[in-house]
């Protein structure tokens, strides 16, 4: 009987051991953890991180700004001109609004030192800022400074879309946006109101000045790789390798129709 | 050495032949062993391999865990500890370890206290036993005795028990000097715990991996099949055995058989593998655990695995009933394609055994088009229009000619007649007609329209109409669009309510749309009043069953001309005829599948000289024949168990009614319906654009997405509209919501399907909604434009909003007649809820903070108030 039980025991060993084409699961361990690290970003101190700047610009004759039409509440919304701001070029060509970020990034400096937009006003029936970046899931104080009816109403896929009504007498109101997406924004009161909302994961994301300038600091030293995105031309992106405590140079420039 | 046979038989040895067997015999046993453990046992190896794998990533997960722990939380949990023993060592203090004792004494306390009162507790009730007992038997004198005795033990427990809670009170107290000296203790603990516990997680998980067992899973379908002696079949599953991860989670990036089931949300969810199996869906030999057996690719078994093109044929099984299947996208269009295709003309499909005829009539056709068109037309319908949803009758010359001279025929006793369309028209303004009505909901007008509109199939729901000019003549096209059932009772075409100047300056527009080289047919030679013709050509007719689809004179007492099709999935290879197909290689194999894909691409490829075939030609692209083929496979005659069919209850059938009706009506042309429709969204878009106009403009100026229709809707209103349609509702759409000229059972069954959608069931009646003083104070306010400001988008009457029409909203004075009251309060309180997307802004709940003197600041009486208000706003239009 010993040596039955034995005898199949061995069966089995040789088996474990034995060789025999392993089946393709398709997916290794390796992959698995790959992917549970690239989570949350986690804020750290950064010591002696660089810096990235640049300029962005337009390839291009600078286009001329579209005159808007008001056509409703005019005592309100007509004081000022509105011009379309789907594509703002200075004269000497740099380009404002643009988003630009580090496109994936781990750890780094805490949110706290990001030049974001705490706040958009809705002023003169336009949005101001024209592109709010505000960190996800952080407060964004929405203000109304018109006394006529608003509405805030996104564009999004990650996020849920919201469309809230802010009347009048609602001067201030807060949402917060838990993905990071650029979110568009429009008002249905008024037609011509567009803005965006660009929502960050982490700090290292900056919108251009009127002259297409930018400045993202506290980078800690590596290669990364910086997404320019612009409302009507789309994104571009760029490597960019960043030293300890010194400031680095990446401009782009975006054509026409591209 | 003697020879063996001189050997005496009781001195001869046998040992060397028992070794020999012995050895034999053992390495059989190895290689059987072997054999079923590598070869015949594949889901052992599944099994280990998954368990291994899946053991392998919760370890190196763990690994992430700890090196991620040792960067970030190492230093955290050394402080941490330190702080636990600090705060550990202050325990050891006189005061603490005075309270083991107090805690010790209390008990003490709280025993003697408890025993005590027991002991006076039975007492009492002894005495009280007595006492009732006393009464029971009359012993009254007893009972005045015992009483004052039983007062006393009274008195006396409740002091007792008293005692009792005061020394349990006491000892909480201890116990919560206690937990305050451990307070430090436990806070640090929880700490601790909570930055272990992702690890702790995962090596849960390690253990319970290492104590799973390989083992067959098994499941029994009891009565899922009718079997050939009437009687319903069990059958049975072991397809887990290897596909072990189908019903969890978080294996949809791995291969089979370690995948995840696809859309486990919704297929595993209403089809739990204990009650359905596998095989019910995807066939396959259920009860086989080695390859290829079990996927049943061996021979004689008869109902081989699926693949993924034909696997939805598996869900028409139980869902036959239904033309839309959840979660079975090719399934459905497939379903929809044979509805819109009208395979029931010619074939028995069941359920689909009353339909009407879905072509136009022919006994008026000359007044129409021209016999020359007719002609051609029969010969080749594809050339003409490439999309047309009618099947290539691909007549021959002779036979064409001869179906001409008998519509020619039957043509002379029509009654019906044209009047002359008057002259004029322009064609700019027709053109900006057929733009801006709607015709493109259901016509493609311009190649450009071609190009843009995407829908759910490949054909056309109603003609192109790019060379309608080279078909029709003018004054039938003025009479047509002006009233379409005149010419046609049965048509789907409806009424658009066109004034004489725009039906004339369509008429003008669509005279143009001409072909460009349209092919010489000159019947000029043919005699087509010839006798023998016009029968011959009622023959062929006849024959190739136009009938089916067409009302033609003479054929009203024909019937279908084809076979069922209910069992012709269920046919083998060798029952189909292949004429030459497999010879000269028209077909890749001699499969079902093969014979099948051929046949749908070109009904004629089995065709020889000797076997006239005489289905006319759909010419389905690969994807299309590949659909239809599915749908076939799905038909294949067995009888499922009652328990499996899906049983659609009045709702279903309220559903399916009112999708059939859709679809005959095409009114996803214009609207989203089921969330899908809006066909002629595109189109408007192109149209928008071209005119310098924003996307967002083009999708406010598109026929309304009918999401929760049944539920917004009264009833009565819907009947009302669907009768008899207006356009102010929306006054700024060009777009009109045309006139079907529905009879009263197609608008109850569209109403009927609206509510089924929504799952409610509304009478018809009328709806008196009360206004109170309180409320019609608060909503004028609300409404006002320093408030909520309403006006700001919505009309009223004949008060209309500022700014460009496609920036409105709906006008208020509608409202009473045509919402339900409680989908208006739904709609106020939530609107991106009831319909995503909309332009409508959600005012609550933040608003009713901000606003405290308003219904004290209440939400819902607020949003009751607003409703109110608005149910009866037709009292106030006058003061807004």
């Amino acid at each position: 009987m010993n040596r039955a039980f034995s005898l199949i025991a061995l069966a089995f060993a040789l088996v474990a051991c034995g060789g025999g084409e392993k089946a393709d699961t398709g997916k290794k361990a390796t992959t698995d953890t790959a992917m549970m690290s690239s989570g949350s970003y986690e804020a750290m101190e950064v010591m002696d991180g660089g810096t990235i700047t640049g300029v962005v610009t337009f390839d291009g004759a600078v286009p001329a700004l579209k005159k808007l039409e008001i056509t409703k509440d005019v005592n309100v919304c007509g004081k000022t001109a509105h011009y379309d701001e789907s594509l703002v070029v200075s004269q000497t060509n740099g380009m404002a609004n643009v988003v630009v970020k580090i496109t994936s990034i781990a750890e780094g400096k805490g949110f706290e030192t990001m030049s974001a937009s705490s706040e958009v006003d809705q002023k003169g029936c336009a949005f101001i800022p024209h592109i709010s970046l505000v960190p996800a899931g952080a407060k964004l104080t929405i203000l109304n400074s018109d006394g006529v009816l608003h509405n805030i109403h996104t564009y999004s896929e990650i996020n849920k879309s919201v469309n809230v009504a802010q009347p009048g007498f609602k001067k201030k109101m807060t949402q917060t946006f838990a993905e990071a997406e650029m979110i568009r924004v429009a008002c249905d009161v008024h037609n011509w109101m567009g803005g965006y909302i660009a929502v960050a994961d982490h700090p290292y994301y900056a919108v251009t000045d009127a002259n297409g300038n930018f400045e993202i600091g506290g980078v800690p030293a590596g290669t990364y790789t910086l997404e320019y995105w612009q409302e009507s031309l789309g994104t571009k992106t760029a490597e960019v390798t960043v030293a300890a405590g010194a400031s680095v140079e990446a401009n782009a420039m975006f054509a026409a129709g591209s | 050495m003697p020879k063996r046979s001189e050997t005496p038989l009781e001195e001869r040895r046998y040992g060397h032949f028992f070794l020999l067997l012995a050895g034999l015999l053992a390495l059989s046993t190895f290689w059987a062993i072997w054999d079923m453990l590598r070869e015949r046992a594949p889901w052992q190896r599944y099994q280990m391999e998954i368990n291994s794998l899946e053991y392998a990533n919760t370890e190196a997960e763990l690994t992430a865990e700890q090196e991620k722990f040792e960067r970030r939380y190492a230093a955290k949990l050394e402080t941490l500890q330190q702080q636990l023993t600090e705060a550990e060592s202050k325990l050891i203090g006189e005061d603490y370890q005075s309270i083991t004792a107090e805690v010790q004494q209390v008990d003490l306390k709280i025993e003697k206290a408890m025993q005590v009162y027991r002991f006076a507790k039975s007492e009492y009730d002894a005495l009280w036993y007595e006492y009732k007992h006393a009464e029971h038997t009359g012993h009254t004198d007893e009972m005045e005795s015992l009483r004052p005795k039983i007062d006393n033990l009274q008195t006396e427990i409740t002091a007792l028990k008293q005692a009792w809670d005061d020394a349990e009170a006491e000892k909480d107290a201890i116990e919560e000097r206690e937990a305050g000296f451990r307070q430090e203790i436990t806070q640090l603990q929880e700490q601790i715990a909570k930055l272990n516990k992702p690890m702790d997680e995962l090596e849960t998980k390690l253990g319970n991996i290492s104590d799973r067992k390989i083992k067959i899973e098994q499941f029994v379908m009891a009565g899922f099949v009718k079997g050939n002696f009437q009687s319903y079949l069990d059958q049975v599953d072991r397809c887990t055995s290897c596909h072990v991860n189908e019903d969890k989670g978080g294996f949809d990036e791995y291969n089979i058989p370690f995948k995840t089931h696809p859309n486990r949300e919704v297929l595993i969810k209403n089809h739990p593998i204990n009650q359905f199996g596998c095989s019910p869906c995807h066939e396959g030999q259920g009860e086989a655990i080695m390859l290829p057996h079990a996927h049943g690719f061996v021979s004689h078994w008869p109902k081989p695995l699926l693949n993924e093109t034909m696997v939805e044929a598996g869900c028409n099984k139980c869902h036959s009933s239904e033309l839309k299947v959840e979660a079975a996208p090719n399934l459905t269009r497939s379903k929809r394609m044979m509805y819109d295709l009208a395979c029931y003309a010619c074939h028995e499909v069941a359920g689909y055994e009353k339909m009407r005829k879905i072509g136009p009539e022919l006994n008026s056709i000359t007044k129409k088009t021209t016999n020359e068109f007719i002609y051609r037309w029969v010969k080749d319908t594809k050339s003409f229009r490439q999309h047309t949803r009618m099947p290539n009758p691909q007549f021959t010359d002779q036979e064409a000619l001869a179906v001409t001279a008998y519509l020619n025929f039957i043509n002379k006793e029509s009654d019906y007649s044209v009047p002359r369309a008057p002259y004029g028209g322009s064609v700019t303004r027709g053109e900006n007609y057929v733009e801006s009505l709607g015709c493109k909901g259901c016509h493609v007008v311009t190649d450009k329209d071609r190009e843009v509109r995407v829908t759910d199939v490949t054909y056309d729901m109603a003609p192109e109409l790019t060379k309608i000019g080279s078909k029709v003549n003018r004054d039938w096209l003025y009479a047509w669009i002006r009233n379409p059932k005149q010419y046609n009772p049965n048509t789907s075409m409806p009424k658009l309510r066109l004034t004489d100047n725009e039906a004339l300056d369509i008429v003008a527009y669509l005279t143009t749309q001409k072909e460009g080289n349209p092919p010489a047919a000159n019947l000029a030679g043919a005699d087509l009043d010839s006798e023998e013709l016009i029968d011959e050509g009622k023959t062929v007719i006849r024959n190739f069953g136009c009938h089916g689809c067409h009302e033609i004179k003479g054929m009203e007492k024909e019937g279908k001309v084809s076979v069922a099709l209910d069992e012709f999935g269920g046919k083998t290879h060798d029952e189909l005829f292949f004429g030459d197909a497999i010879a000269n290689e028209s077909v890749p194999d001699d499969s079902w599948e093969a014979w099948t894909i051929g046949k749908m691409k070109n009904s004629r490829l089995y065709a020889t000289e000797a076997v006239v075939q005489r289905m006319p030609n759909f010419e389905f692209s690969d994807e299309d024949a590949l659909s239809m083929t599915m749908l076939l496979r799905s038909w294949d005659g067995r009888k499922i168990g009652k328990n499996f069919v899906k049983k659609i209850g009045t709702r279903g059938e309220s559903l399916e009614k009112g999708r059939r009706l859709v679809r005959q009506y095409n009114c996803v042309g214009c609207h989203i319906i089921e969330d899908e429709g809006g066909y002629i969204r595109p189109t408007v878009i192109e149209a928008f654009k071209a005119k310098g106009k924003t996307e967002d403009a083009a999708l406010s100026a598109s026929p309304p997405d009918l999401i929760g229709e049944g539920r917004k809707v009264q009833p009565d209103w819907l009947f009302d509209f669907l009768k008899n349609p207006t356009t102010n509702i929306r006054p700024w759409l060009d777009i009109r919501m045309p006139n079907f000229d529905f009879n009263d059972e197609e608008v109850n069954t569209l109403i009927a399907y609206f509510q089924a959608l929504e799952d409610i069931n509304r009478p018809f009646s009328e709806i008196n909604i009360n206004l109170t003083r309180a409320e019609k104070r608060a909503a004028e306010k609300l409404y006002s434009a320093d408030y909520l400001s309403c006006f700001s988008c919505h009309q009223v009457g004949n008060k209309k909003p500022e700014g460009p029409p496609e920036g409105w909203a709906p006008d208020f004075m509608l409202a009473p007649d045509r919402l339900n009251p409680d989908w208006v309060s739904d709609w106020i309180a939530d609107p991106q809820a009831m319909q995503p997307g909309t332009k409508m802004p959600a005012f609550y709940p933040d608003i009713a903070e901000a606003l405290p003197d308003i219904l004290e600041g209440d939400a819902d009486k607020q949003v009751e108030a607003l409703r109110d208000y608005l149910m009866n706003i037709r009292k106030f239009a006058n003061n807004l």
